[in-house]
């Protein structure tokens, strides 16, 4: 009964108007409303915020294309099922992001990142078994780097939307590396993950 | 090198490393740098305070939600059975609790695949968050708060968390202290606490001038990355900081808790809980991960590491404290060196029970501790219950990595060092990040962790060992 009551009263502190949780004050943005109070709003962005969504949305534009490319070009159906699954899930999480994303006014340019655009074209010129492993080296580094995003965000982001996106996404995106790590290890005899 | 292998995957690698003469590397916007360092703040302290004032009930009813989702935190004395200063009992009991529906013996049948999949590991066996994750930083109980005050005038208490375990699960306060070079005496503490203020009175003809010197270092506060002068702090007032006793009270331990230096970003920082100096002349490796050589390496770099989270640049703005290495140092250490474990009157000189002394359920349970437990593999009687090495129990084999309980990121621990088991009985909560309340907590653990499919008995045997130890 006592953890009932607890919880209750738990859901009515945290609820949706109650202070953003922003762990160290050099997360904390001076104009959010609120603040001068001692009641920050949670959907207020800091800059933490707005590049998290610049980072992630570029991330997942690269994870979509290249997702498609190795569709379509795999050499391996492992490799061509994986190439589909992190297009789908990119795309979803990608609709999700845009969605939450829009208030935050964050300036995310147009295409693919440049970085990404360049390794898209070195990939299209391979072939084979060589396709498959260049497009897995790559997914395991940007999935690392995307945990990695994530966390930083949920560590120093401020906007609570936000950071309940990348709380839904880390399982997930825990979930992709592995896979793409057992994919490699299948095709290179890489040491496979633990 | 095969040509093929030389066109595909070696440039790939190489763009990470070097830019190949010529053609400049096309390299993806690093992390931003507050995933390792820590930043300025951006408001003003009083602003920063008046935020964390306010989010406190509802920081501490969240952690106390999860605590009580996690375990039976209630008070259940062992009868009989106290710790080595007689101040406070043992707890008795499994305070983990199981997911509805499950028993331990059906656990036990499970492969970890199996667990993991149906969501069937007692939450309480997963990592355990800090009261405020994404804040962290040195918490300590009521206590030692209390003690110093009282001692020092010097305060410990921050604005934004209090500490989250109910007395009763803690190690008892002021903890006795057994010094290795005056066996004979037992106890030196006489039931008080060690402070600035009153070690000199309590020690002099008992320690040497040069551990008379190291215990004064220990005691002595230097600014730490949450009390310090400068407005990047989570005291009401500037504060002169912490000193290494006060967390290890009286050379044990008081649960104070804190996360771990080595790691980033905030969000996956693992909570630690105090370590006990008990023993420390014996010990090969310090820290959970960071696997330092010797106690002098270990006393030199924690003041960048417990007191600045192993971020180096914020020590040197708040004002790190650099201690002589051959002279202030090697006095702290061999102070250090000389803390005792607490008699055990039934071992021998092994380290193995005495069968003339043991009751029969204590000799049974060091049975299944050599025997089908394995707790000897690591924890080895004759070194002390420990191994120097550390080792990974692949925790995560259970649960699905990623979740986030409390703003922590439930990840794999990944290797952690052995810690002893001589006095285990003195300073719960138990393994590195106190999520294990009681000595019965940590049998289901590595029950089931290590698939011993213990029977009810042979755990029980087990806990009245560990009491022997």
């Amino acid at each position: 009964m006592k953890v009932m009551l607890s919880l209750v009263v738990l859901a009515a502190l945290t609820g949706t108007a109650t202070a953003a949780n922003t762990g160290n004050p050099g997360g904390m943005v001076a104009d959010t409303p609120g603040l001068e109070r001692g009641q920050p709003t949670s959907d207020h962005a800091n800059p933490q915020d707005k590049l998290f969504v610049r980072q992630a949305t570029l991330g997942g534009r690269a994870e979509v294309d290249l997702g498609k490319l190795a569709q379509g070009r795999a050499d391996s159906s492992p490799v061509r099922d994986l190439g589909a699954k992190m297009a789908a899930d990119h795309g979803k999480a990608n609709d999700q992001l845009a969605r939450i994303g829009r208030s935050v006014n964050a300036a995310v340019p147009a295409g693919l990142d440049p970085a990404d655009a360049a390794f898209r074209e070195e990939l299209q010129r391979e072939k084979g078994a060589a396709f498959d492993q260049r497009y897995l080296i790559k997914q395991i580094g940007d999935h690392q780097r995307t945990l990695n995003l994530l966390q930083w965000e949920l560590s120093f982001g401020q906007n609570q939307a936000l950071k309940d996106y990348a709380t839904e996404m880390l399982p997930t995106i825990m979930e992709h590396l592995r896979m793409a790590q057992a994919a490699l290890a299948a095709l290179t005899g890489s040491a496979p993950p633990q | 090198m095969n040509k093929r292998i030389w066109r595909t995957v070696v440039p790939s690698l190489m763009i990470a490393l070097a830019c190949p003469a010529g053609e400049p590397v096309q390299a993806a916007d690093p992390l931003p740098p507050e995933g390792t360092y820590r930043p300025l703040p951006t408001v003003p302290p009083s602003v920063v305070r008046r935020n964390d004032e306010a989010a406190k009930p509802a920081v501490m009813m969240r952690q106390q939600a999860l605590l009580k989702t996690r375990y039976d935190l209630s008070d259940q004395p062992m009868s009989g059975v106290k710790m080595s200063g007689g101040r406070k009992f043992v707890q008795q009991g499994v305070r983990v609790r199981l997911k509805p529906g499950t028993t331990w013996d059906e656990l036990a049948q499970l492969t970890p695949e199996e667990i993991r999949e149906r969501n069937l590991l007692p939450d309480g066996f997963l990592p355990l968050p800090h009261v405020k994750q994404l804040t962290g930083g040195q918490v300590f109980p009521q206590e030692e708060i209390d003690s110093i005050r009282n001692f020092e005038q010097r305060d410990l208490k921050r604005f934004d968390v209090d500490f989250d375990l109910p007395a009763h699960l803690t190690p008892e306060f002021p903890a006795p202290i057994f010094l290795t070079t005056r066996p004979e005496l037992g106890d030196v503490s006489g039931g008080k606490l060690l402070t600035i203020r009153s070690y000199y009175e309590m020690m002099v003809g008992i320690l040497t001038p040069v551990q008379i010197e190291g215990l004064r270092l220990l005691l002595t506060p230097f600014p730490q990355e949450e009390f310090n002068q400068t407005e990047d702090r989570k005291v009401a007032d500037p504060s002169l900081g912490v000193a290494c006793l006060d967390c290890h009270a009286n050379f044990h331990t008081n649960a104070a808790f804190h996360q771990t230096p080595d790691v980033r970003p905030q969000a996956a920082r693992f909570r630690l809980d105090t370590t006990s100096l008990r023993g420390m002349f014996n010990q090969q490796i310090h820290g959970s991960k960071r696997s330092l050589r010797s106690i002098e390496d270990f006393t030199q770099f924690e003041q960048r590491t417990a007191y600045f989270n192993g971020d180096h640049v914020s020590a040197t703005r708040k004002g790190a404290n650099l201690p002589d290495r051959t002279n202030q140092v090697a006095m702290m250490a061999q102070m250090q060196n000389i803390i005792d474990f607490p008699p055990a009157p039934k071992l021998d000189p092994m380290g193995r029970l005495n069968p003339a002394k043991a009751a029969a359920q204590e000799l049974a349970g060091e049975r299944v501790f050599m025997g089908k437990g394995q707790c000897a593999v690591c924890h080895a009687p004759q070194t002390s219950f420990m191994d120097h090495e550390m080792h990974d129990l692949h925790a995560e084999r259970f649960y699905k990595i990623g979740i986030v309980a409390n703003d922590m990121v439930e990840l794999p621990d990944g290797p952690i060092k052995t810690f002893t088991l001589r006095g285990i009985k003195d300073s719960p909560p138990y393994l590195h990040d106190g999520r294990l309340m009681t000595l019965a907590d940590t049998v289901e653990f590595f029950s089931l962790m290590l698939g011993l499919k213990l029977t009810g008995e042979e755990k029980e045997q087990l806990v009245a060992y560990m009491l022997t130890l």
